[in-house]
């Protein structure tokens, strides 16, 4: 294992380094923020740019996981964030408290509800799981996609568990109103996101994490080495829609609210286009396309141009930047620095002194598994034809 | 189903009766009927097309023959899913290398050789003094693999890549052993390196090997099964099967019309 052998050398130290950066940063934000605006305008800066990104970017991270380390690109992850914000608001709220005679309701704390949720979210990504990878390539897609749209219509129908089309208000989470204590609120946003960026990081060089991206190279392999496929499929589904589950908890204690509108179509497609702008063969760029996505989403509104307001227009302007990024930087933002500064890299060696032969076949792809994923992702999942004789295991 | 007494002899390692696969409306195997012994070394020869990668496939599990019974040391599989046939110690190899081009060589032996133990769902990165990170490191070294064992299997050559091959098949502790023509493409040197290795394999591993290079196969096999279009055509010692007109007609005189002309 490359990762755990002991070559703990000053490459290691320096890859280390730039996450500790970021991290470092991502903690002075809030901090410097009140030096530079108004008490109004720092709020706003914390929450609905730094919280709403981080919220935003964990959905996005469970995508990339599941797309870069197990081959699936699934458009269920918005829904299982949903469905967690869902139970959220099931479990914290009574059903006296609520608008529209919901009858379930437990009235619990934030955190014992947050973590029924996760639960919860968790064995609804196993069942995805288990209903979508039976499939490949577009119909894979398609039953993702169905399962996020059959979600949507329950939750709008369904008034005795999910309130219907008004959904569930005033669901305070464990730091309280988000506006009152907007840094409290940034800190724990922060820290579910560090702990499921480095939780995954530390997964893929796991004997799982290794099954996940096994499984994706070479299914068939994995099958004839002992493995059964299919509970691997499942376990990867099940990982991404606890991360996803993250996502939905902060998610609804950052809005108070839930309603079938978090849940519909365009929330897929949001998650979909973070994942692809910020690159989605790289776990960092899940928080990179969520940050742009969301200033694209606030300055798109307050910006007039000839005298008329984007208000309108962040599809048309968000839509513009995902063509230019897969057109220009199809591995994203991030594949487009990573990628760039590995050639600037072979460039600047090759010119010093010629690397053997060997060393610079083993360059780009030996480095593959510690920073973005290797191999190209590839939406379709690649089925081995031998798969359907015996079984689907 | 029935595992012969201890009173008895030892069950064989492979036993197929009557095996049959069809695909449309080609028979790629035809009424398959041979025993494997434990610990024997059998080459399968043939030309190509004759089956033997099907038989291989159909032994493995990846799909199940349209008729016929396989046993496995005694365990009727004719049905098993692939992934417990492995279990039950048989493991294999391809002739188009079957790899997981994202992952480093020690990576790749590692999960081969974990894949037969409990544990496949750890969530607990393993130190390095696990036993089963140990033996991938034995099997690297085995292979001739160890200078690259942390390279990714992509940037290997191709010679490298078939050692691979074969080191996965081993890391799984196998009691039956099927290669798929582990020679094919490599080099003079690399072919001498691969027999070595093959007949310093303990003997209590049984192998079943197809390999065109007749001197490969020959130099390892105990016994020879020759097939030709999906049937068994003759079976013996390498020296009968050697001599014996039919195989000298339909694969000897092949190989030499390849190869000269
Ligand atoms: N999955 C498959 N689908 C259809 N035909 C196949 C398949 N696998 C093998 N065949 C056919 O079966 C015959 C035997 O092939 P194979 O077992 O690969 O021969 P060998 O390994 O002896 O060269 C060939 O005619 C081949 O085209
Ligand atoms: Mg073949």
């Amino acid at each position: 294992m490359s990762g755990m052998s002991s070559r703990m050398s000053g490459r290691a130290a320096r890859r280390a380094g730039l996450p500790a950066l970021g991290v470092a940063l991502l903690v002075l934000y809030p901090l410097v923020l009140p030096l530079l605006f108004s008490a109004n305008q720092a709020r706003y800066w914390t929450l609905s740019i730094g919280s709403n990104s981080l919220i935003l970017g964990v959905v996005a991270l469970s995508l990339i996981f599941m797309s870069g380390y197990g081959g699936m690109v699934s458009l269920a992850q918005a829904s299982l964030a949903g469905f967690a914000a869902y139970i959220v608001a099931i479990m914290n709220l009574l059903p006296s408290s609520t608008a529209t005679g919901a009858t379930i309701g437990f009235g619990w704390p934030p955190i014992p509800s947050a973590i029924v949720a996760l639960i919860l979210a968790t064995l609804a990504g196993a069942l995805v799981g288990a209903i979508a990878s039976r499939s490949s390539g577009i119909y894979f897609l398609m039953l993702t996609l169905a399962i996020a749209v059959g979600f949507f219509y329950v939750v709008l129908q369904n008034y005795e568990f999910f309130g219907g089309h008004i959904g569930f208000a005033q669901i305070l989470g464990p730091t309280g109103q988000p506006r009152a204590n907007p840094i409290a609120f940034y800190y724990m946003c922060l820290a579910v996101a560090v702990f499921a960026y480095l939780g995954l990081r530390y997964l893929v060089r796991t004997q799982l994490g290794l099954t996940f991206q096994a499984v994706r190279d070479n299914p068939r392999r994995m099958r004839a080495l002992g493995y059964r496929v299919s509970l691997h499929r499942i376990a990867i589904f099940a990982i991404g829609g606890f991360v996803a589950g993250l996502s939905g908890v902060l998610g609804v204690w950052y809005r108070g609210n839930i309603s079938p509108g978090v849940v519909d179509l365009s929330r897929t497609i949001d998650v979909l286009i973070i994942a692809v702008i910020g690159g989605l063969g790289y776990p960092v760029g899940a928080f990179i396309g969520a940050v742009i996505f969301v200033i694209l989403d606030v300055f798109a509104s307050s910006v007039e141009v000839f005298g008329f307001s984007f208000d309108e227009r962040f599809n048309t302007l968000i839509g513009l930047a995902f063509v230019v990024i897969v057109l220009v930087a199809p591995h994203g933002l991030v594949g487009l620095v990573d990628r760039g500064w590995k050639g600037t890299k072979r460039r600047l060696s090759s010119s010093r002194a010629p690397a053997t032969a060997g060393e610079a076949a083993a360059g780009p792809a030996g480095d593959a598994t510690e920073e973005g994923i290797p191999a190209p992702v590839d939406p379709i999942d690649q089925r081995d034809p031998g798969s359907t004789g015996i079984g689907n295991s | 189903m029935t595992v012969g007494s201890a009173a008895e002899a030892p069950a064989p390692a492979l036993q197929l009766q009557g095996v049959g696969r069809r695909f449309g409306a080609l028979q790629a195997l035809r009424d398959v009927t041979m025993e494997v012994a434990a610990g024997e070394r059998r080459a399968i020869l043939g030309p190509n097309g004759a089956g033997k990668t099907t038989l291989f496939n159909v032994v493995a599990g990846d799909f199940p023959p349209t008729s016929g019974t396989i046993r496995l040391y005694g365990t009727e599989v004719t049905h098993l899913q692939p992934h417990r046939r492995t279990r039950l110690g048989l493991t294999r190899t391809y002739q188009n290398s079957q790899l997981f081009m994202g992952l480093s060589v020690a990576d790749s032996l590692y999960l081969a050789g974990r894949g037969v133990r409990s544990g496949r769902f750890s969530m607990v990165r393993p130190r390095a003094s696990d036993p089963a990170l140990v033996h991938a490191r034995e099997v690297a070294d085995i292979v001739h693999l160890g200078d690259v064992y942390d390279r990714a299997v992509g940037s290997l050559s191709h010679g490298q890549q078939r050692q691979l091959e074969v080191g996965m098949a081993l890391a799984g502790r196998p009691r039956l052993l099927m290669l798929d023509e582990p020679a094919a493409g490599l080099s003079r040197g690399e072919r001498t390196m691969l027999t070595d290795l093959l007949r310093s394999l303990p003997r209590d591993i049984t192998i079943i090997l197809v390999e065109h290079d007749m001197d490969v196969a020959l130099a390892a096999a105990d016994r020879v099964t020759v097939m030709q279009e999906g049937s068994i055509v003759v079976e013996g010692t390498p020296d009968t099967i050697q001599a014996d007109q039919t195989v000298q007609d339909i694969y000897l005189g092949h190989s030499v019309g390849a190869h000269h002309g």
